[in-house]
């Protein structure tokens, strides 16, 4: 990719021109290796691979540079970062080298603004894996096969200006390469295909097409946030695309792509009075521009979207997180309007729980935890347990689960009841 | 009587803030680098480093912590700050700089363990004297000795706990926790206090946990009081972007 390139080679230049200048300051390296290995449990036998989902080696490596040589990258407190994955997949049976995950220079020019441009991770929002405003992109492969939490989120080729006052501050980004969400598409984990009808593993045929990079396919964010008597507000706006490809291009074909998407929000965190614990709510509007008010079949409609979290400590390191999700379509009869024979028909409005349950155990080095994802609608449900135990310092080792449950092959949840899986990683950090 | 030394006349209530005053709100604000070792039963280590700057709103009231972990590695960069309140729940957040998530963390038990030492919550940002009924038991040679009694018994594992107060700085070295049937499960010792900057300063201390036979050595260095902290330091702008001036890169 051109851009990853243009950043390596910008990135090589600064570490070169400063240690010519001063050889004395070394970055430190950091990071960890690990193996990571998933067993399929319930194996519907449609992804490439029988049996597992995940089987690999991985190697990240960071860089945290301060180039303090020239006065002014030092008055601006300047700092480049690099964090690079080496990957060994023994699923895709080849070695990967995943090029930077994180490739960015950060710098405040003036006292009240941070600049960070590059490739680099974005995110906000006051959702536990439920996300309304964070139209970030994500990695729900990663996620459905329990790689960890950190792999949930793809990096972003972007710039960000975040404005800082008193009252309120500003967060602005330009992201002029779009990145889509990897969701699953049958290779290693098999997907619900309304075009087949059915759960489809590699013999589905699906051809995504993402916006071209172009100046006005610039996707912008901005968030204007404060924090007012321990309660955190915050307004978003998103200006872009999707990052699930909920358009047709070419039904027949299976042709799909990313349609236009501005999102509208706010949210409000906090504690709640008397009986303690946070809570937190989340709203946005995402309006789907290409739909024409649900008269477009072919695109996903408008929706109303809402969170309610809550979320409390309780003694002996335990602690208890609930939410609540509704996702309301927007302009109903119009969408029911335009079906046509052998659609399959949407519900007016989404329903979703979850629910998180984390417990420390032997001075905090043994954690175990359960989020669970239930739909009362669709009846479907995804539950994570998770054992995790610090052996030491450096060593770390994580045994989980990701089950899916649920009859209907077209839920959310319930379509990937064949990928359920057991899974084991150990790391060494350093 | 004109000779009597001043503290000789000093009530309880008195001491106690004096004590608390020494112990967590030097300065108007301060700075450390905290090397805490933890050893358990069978002599095997694990070390978290931390600096920690801190901001007094009041005296004896309302504070601002910031604590950006350097050790161990999986949680290097990690940054967990807090606004402690008097009488109410403290506001915590913790940044997590993989995910640059910024995440709003509920205020658990206070007596809970610290980032999995053998000190808690409250060994770290003090503990509201309010909560305890205070009692004078010995006041010979150096030190006072107090008996603090929860007021509520419910809210925490110990029957009692008695303290030892130096009596020219008013520096609590020594804490005694007793359980239920009385008998003593856990110390916090003052192993070196030092002047600095005219603030008596514990420079390194000790947890124990008796029942575990497992104990904790925190070693701050690079202590410095007022040094310009200011409130936005405590933002979600320094959780993101750790503020070069004070934290060691």
């Amino acid at each position: 990719m051109n851009i990853k390139r243009i950043l390596l080679v910008l990135l090589a230049a600064a570490i070169c021109a400063g240690t010519h200048a001063f050889a004395s300051e070394i970055p430190k390296l950091h990071g960890f290796v690990e193996t990571d290995i998933g067993l399929k449990v319930n194996d519907d036998k449609l992804a490439a691979k029988n049996g597992y989902n995940m089987a690999e080696q991985r190697a990240q490596f960071k860089l945290r540079y301060f180039p303090d040589e020239l006065a002014i990258l030092k008055q601006w407190n300047t700092e480049i970062f690099f964090k690079t994955d080496v990957l060994i997949d023994e699923y895709t049976e080849q070695p990967k080298w995943w090029g930077p995950r994180e490739l960015y220079i950060a710098f405040t020019p003036v006292s009240f603004a941070d600049v960070k441009i590059g490739e680099q991770i974005l995110t906000w929002g006051t959702g536990d894996y439920i996300f309304i405003n964070d139209q970030f992109p994500k990695d729900y492969v990663s996620f459905i096969i329990g790689r960890d939490d950190d792999y949930l989120k793809l990096p972003s080729y972007a710039g960000r200006l975040t404005l800082s006052g008193k009252l309120a501050s500003l967060d602005l980004v330009a992201i002029p390469a779009f990145t889509p969400n990897n969701v699953p598409d049958g290779s290693r984990v098999s997907y619900y295909d309304p075009l087949f009808g059915c759960v489809v593993g590699t013999q589905g045929e699906r051809y995504l097409r993402e916006p071209p990079m172009q100046i006005e396919n610039t996707e912008v964010a901005a968030r204007l946030y404060g924090t007012m008597n321990s309660y955190e507000w915050a307004l978003y706006y998103n200006h872009g695309y999707y990052k699930n490809p909920v358009g047709y291009k070419n039904q027949q074909t299976g042709e799909l792509y990313y349609p236009e998407l501005d999102v509208y929000g706010a949210s409000i965190q906090g504690p709640v009075p008397i009986v303690g614990g946070i809570a937190n709510f989340e709203t946005g509007l995402l309006s789907s521009k290409e739909d024409d008010y649900a008269k477009n079949r072919l695109v996903q409609d408008s929706t109303m979207q809402y969170l309610v979290g809550y979320k409390r400590g309780f003694k002996n390191d335990f602690e208890v997180g609930a939410q609540y999700y509704l996702i309301q379509m927007l302009h109903y009869t119009a969408y029911k309007n335009s079906l046509i024979a052998g659609d399959s028909q949407d519900d007016k409005v989404y329903q979703q729980f979850t629910l998180c349950l984390t417990k420390l155990f032997a001075n905090q080095t043994v954690n175990a935890s359960i989020f669970v994802f239930y739909s009362p609608i669709d009846h479907d449900t995804y539950l994570r347990p998770s054992l995790s135990w610090k052996a030491t310092d450096a060593w770390s080792l994580v045994v989980g689960s990701n089950v899916f449950l649920g009859n209907q092959n077209n839920s959310d949840w319930g379509q990937f009841k064949g990928n359920s899986n057991l899974y084991c990683r150990l790391r060494y950090s350093y | 009587m004109l000779a009597a030394p001043l503290w000789a006349e000093m009530t309880v209530d008195e001491i106690v803030k004096n004590a608390n005053h020494a112990a967590y709100y030097e300065g108007k604000d301060g700075k450390a680098k905290a090397n805490m070792v933890i050893t358990d039963s069978q002599g095997r280590t694990r070390e978290r480093l931390v600096t920690i700057l801190k901001l007094n709103i009041a005296d004896g009231g309302e504070q601002k912590y910031y604590v950006y972990f350097h050790k161990p590695n999986d949680v290097r960069n990690m940054v967990y700050m807090v606004w402690k309140y008097i009488g109410k729940d403290d506001d915590r957040w913790l940044y997590l700089p993989a995910l640059d998530l910024v995440k709003r963390v509920a205020a658990g038990d206070k007596r809970s363990s610290f980032a999995g030492t053998n000190f808690v919550y409250e060994d770290i940002s003090g503990r509201n004297p309010d909560e305890d009924d205070h009692e004078l038991v010995g006041s010979e040679g150096d030190y006072y000795e107090l008996k603090n009694t929860p007021k509520n018994a419910g809210s925490v594992e110990f029957a009692y706990y008695t303290v030892r107060i130096d009596k020219k700085n008013f520096i609590p070295v020594k804490a005694d926790y007793y359980d239920k049937s009385g008998k003593l499960y856990r110390t916090i010792e003052a192993l070196e206090v030092k002047d600095i900057e005219g603030h008596p300063t514990i420079t390194k201390m000790k947890a124990s946990d008796l029942n575990a036979k497992a104990s904790t050595i925190t070693e701050f260095s690079d202590v410095k009081y007022d040094v310009g902290l200011s409130s936005d330091i405590f933002t979600e702008r320094y959780l993101r972007r750790a503020p070069a001036q004070w934290i060691e890169r």
